[in-house]
């Protein structure tokens, strides 16, 4: 036997004992955990891939200790949300599929297998505010197993969803879950579930914690917008997940994604006239502007006296969780109604669910005779119809001395500085007295009224309409006051 | 001037309220060009409570129901919630509209139109415009019927507005094609294709043949409200204020044979009445 032969055996022979040694000591507990969510992240719909981690440890001297042993690690997605859409308004006809995903063809994916494709429905929209920002993709695999055994393992997760929620949990053969840790810590004590929230969301509202829609933990569906006051109704039809969700509004010409404030009210238009939305920033309502009819799903028909076609014109159409109910969204149209400078076609005076189109005519507005005013304080005065503004009193027939005139309490009246009131309509209004040849006294605006550019909070007369107390031209019994009646929630 | 960036800036080009026509020789053709300010329109609406507490506050201030300190915290906080408003100033001398042009595209290329452009209206009236989301700009220009420097054929075309030297928007593209033939005469003589051309004449302030147009589609429906809402609007723009009273009045009357009697009465006629009226008892 040679020297060589020697060191052989006797290598041979310590590693044998050192597998005896092994086998008789006590078998280790073994465990896994899991990284948390970041408090930051929020979800976005445009191929957003996030990476979670887990690692398997050895349990030694009363702590947990990496590495543990390899084994293959399986990560499951779960109660993953599966809104309609990406957003609350994008895009129509939609599938369901589930809103967080494995990311399969992602290079650092390439050592998992694959399995629970949830796939179903129409093809994911590739587009979503500009070309491929969501490349194509055939599954969404909620479960993916590393194909060899370590002893970490980092999974890349794709969401599809501005909305998205769910749980994300990884095991191991023979790990006992170790409850979940910060990024680059250490592990936790002791054993516990390692199953995390995506996104960070302590409360359970399924809003992520860091969002300002969460509300320090509101319910979901929530609704209590108090900004404007206006008639006193909280919300504007958008619960706090609704609003968090967000919308595809095109409110700086390009297309963005907009999370919506949970105590503004919003207010959301097509502008298809493309001549601005005028005055209406006095009713101190938070409006976007939407590009195009696919954000509302679709225009109504073009109706005079009647609701808009059911569906249509929805910005909450593709709802699902903790939703109320449908909100509508306006039309602005440039049309001629036969003697009109502007017209809200609907069932109005309403909420835009009652609206299917606020109408201007733009010729009508800028005839050179007209006031130039005129289209500014028309598009706020019919916008102002759609959201629960009546004029001031009612329009009716009424004719004295020849010329034309406006009974006392009618559109007229009221604190002339009032959008929804009528200006330039009429020469004079006139109140009731008997001792006057026509059973009426007059008093004239002249020449000098101009358009109203705020709401109205006192149903008061004012300036001309503020003849003197006795005759004061006050708006009509339950009428004025319009910063007070303003509404948009349609449910 | 004051130019900021053009971002959030919003043209929209429209050929008879359409993105694509097809044309008559004896039809005009109306270009819109509107112009508006998404950015500041939308930032507007998002402050406009704010700087209505801020108001209330400083009220509170002159009548001394708030303490300074209160006043300059609350002020604080109220300010930090408001969103910047970039507003747009344009204009010159010659004009805010100077500053558009059209553009066609011909092989692959995009040049600027020579066709005969007629100015109909511009919105504001001013020289120099401020774009701050509040009111929009709007330009109609057209092409009169009949006109032989017509282009004939089909062709795309873009408005653009040169805001500020070497700072350009465009607008979205129409396209129009020009038949090269005329109306048939029942289609001639219906009362939409009467009323475009009366009121499209009216714009061109060609007040004898916007007449011509109203007084046909009269001759054959003496309640047109439109017709005699033209009728009305050419007299007075010629001054004849009292025959404007008369078609106005016409109009409404015309109205009421319409509609029920409790619908709302005419609103825009009424307006008109009244504007003449209101002229008649101050000249």
């Amino acid at each position: 036997m040679d020297q060589q032969e020697n060191n052989n055996q006797e290598e041979n022979i310590v590693a044998i004992k050192r597998i005896i040694l092994q086998i008789r000591r006590p078998r280790e507990k073994q465990g896994i955990d899991l990284t948390k969510t970041e408090y930051e992240w929020l979800p976005d719909a445009r191929n957003q891939r996030t990476e979670y981690t887990a690692k398997i440890y050895a349990y030694r001297n009363g702590a947990w200790v990496y590495p543990g042993e390899p084994r293959r690690i399986t990560f499951t997605l779960y109660d993953i949300s599966k809104e309609k859409g990406v957003c609350m308004n994008f895009p129509m006809d939609a599938n369901t599929n589930p809103d967080l995903f494995f990311a399969e063809g992602d290079d650092r994916m390439q050592e998992y297998n694959f399995s629970e494709d949830d796939t179903s429905g129409s093809a994911c929209p590739t587009k979503i505010l500009d070309e491929d920002d969501n490349p194509s993709h055939e599954h969404h695999y909620l479960k993916a197993t590393t194909k060899e055994a370590v002893t970490e393992a980092t999974v890349i997760i794709r969401c599809e969803d501005y909305g998205a929620f769910g749980w994300l949990k990884a095991e191991a053969s023979g790990c006992e879950p170790i409850p979940p840790r910060e990024k680059n810590s250490d592990p936790s004590e002791g054993i516990g579930p390692n199953d995390i929230r995506i996104p960070l969301d302590e409360d359970g509202n399924n809003i992520a914690d860091c969002a300002p829609q969460d509300g320090w933990g509101l319910p979901a569906n929530s609704d209590e917008d108090s900004i404007p006051v206006g008639d006193g109704t909280p919300g504007d039809g958008l619960t706090n997940y609704e609003e968090y969700r967000g919308f595809i509004v095109a409110d700086s010409v390009t297309l963005t994604h907009l999370r919506t404030d949970i105590e503004l009210k919003d207010l959301f238009i097509l502008d298809k006239a493309g001549y601005g939305l005028g005055w209406i920033d006095a009713a101190e309502l938070s409006i976007h502007l939407i590009k195009s009819p696919e954000y509302y799903n679709g225009d109504s028909s073009d109706k005079t006296n009647e609701l808009p076609d059911s569906g249509t014109q929805v910005i909450n159409y593709n709802r699902g969780y903790a939703t109320g109910g449908e909100q509508h969204a306006l039309r602005l149209v440039d049309d001629t109604v036969a003697g009109f400078i502007g017209y809200c076609c609907g069932k109005g005076p309403g909420t835009p669910g009652t609206c299917n189109r606020v109408t201007v005519d733009i010729d009508a507005c800028l005839n050179p005779n007209e006031d130039e005013n005129r289209l500014d304080q028309t598009i706020a005065h019919e916008i102002g119809h759609a959201i629960n503004l009546w004029h001031h009193g009612q329009n009716t027939k009424h004719t004295h001395f020849n010329v034309s005139s406006d009974p006392a309490h009618g559109t007229t009246s009221g604190d002339m500085d009032c959008i929804m009131r009528y200006y330039k309509a009429y020469n004079y209004w006139c109140y009731p007295k008997a001792d006057e040849p026509d059973g009426c006294k007059t008093h004239t605006w002249g020449i000098n009224e101009s358009a109203g550019t705020t709401f109205c909070t006192d149903p008061k007369g004012t300036g001309f309409n503020d003849w003197f107390d006795e005759y004061n031209n006050r708006a009509s019994e339950g009428k004025g006051s319009c910063k007070y009646q303003i509404k948009v929630k349609d449910w | 001037m004051g130019i900021n960036e053009p971002k959030g800036i919003r043209i929209s080009l429209k050929l008879n309220k359409k993105n694509d026509v097809s044309i008559y020789e004896d039809e005009p053709l109306t270009l819109t060009i509107s112009i508006v300010n998404n950015l500041a329109l939308t930032a507007n609406s998002a402050n406009a409570y704010y700087i209505s507490q801020i108001n209330d506050l400083k009220k509170k201030l002159e009548l001394r129901k708030i303490s300074e300190d209160d006043f300059k915290a609350k002020l604080n906080e109220f300010e930090k919630k408001l969103a910047e408003v970039k507003t747009f100033v344009f204009g010159g001398p010659e004009g805010w509209t100077q500053l558009i042009n059209i553009w066609v595209l011909e092989k692959d290329n995009w040049i600027r139109t020579n066709w005969p452009w007629k100015h109909l209206l511009h919105h504001p009236r001013s020289q120099v415009v401020k774009l701050n989301g509040k009111t929009s700009c709007i330009m109609e220009v057209g092409l009169d019927p009949e006109d032989v420097n017509r282009p004939k054929g089909k062709y795309i075309i873009k408005a653009i507005l040169e805001i500020a030297p070497n700072k350009n928007i465009e607008s979205n593209t129409c396209t129009v094609n020009f038949i090269t033939k005329r109306m048939q005469k029942t289609e001639k003589e219906s009362e939409p294709v009467n009323l475009n051309l009366g009121r499209y004449t009216y714009k061109r302030l060609q007040l004898e043949k916007s007449m011509e147009y109203a007084d046909l589609i009269l001759s054959k429906n003496q309640n047109s409200i439109l017709a005699w809402s033209l009728k009305g609007e050419i007299e007075e723009t010629r001054g004849e204020l009292d025959k404007a009273e008369t078609a106005y009045l016409h109009s409404i009357e015309a109205y009421w044979k319409q509609v029920p009697a409790d619908s709302e009465p005419p609103i825009s006629l009424q307006i008109k009445l009244t504007r003449v009226q209101s002229r008649k008892l101050f000249q």
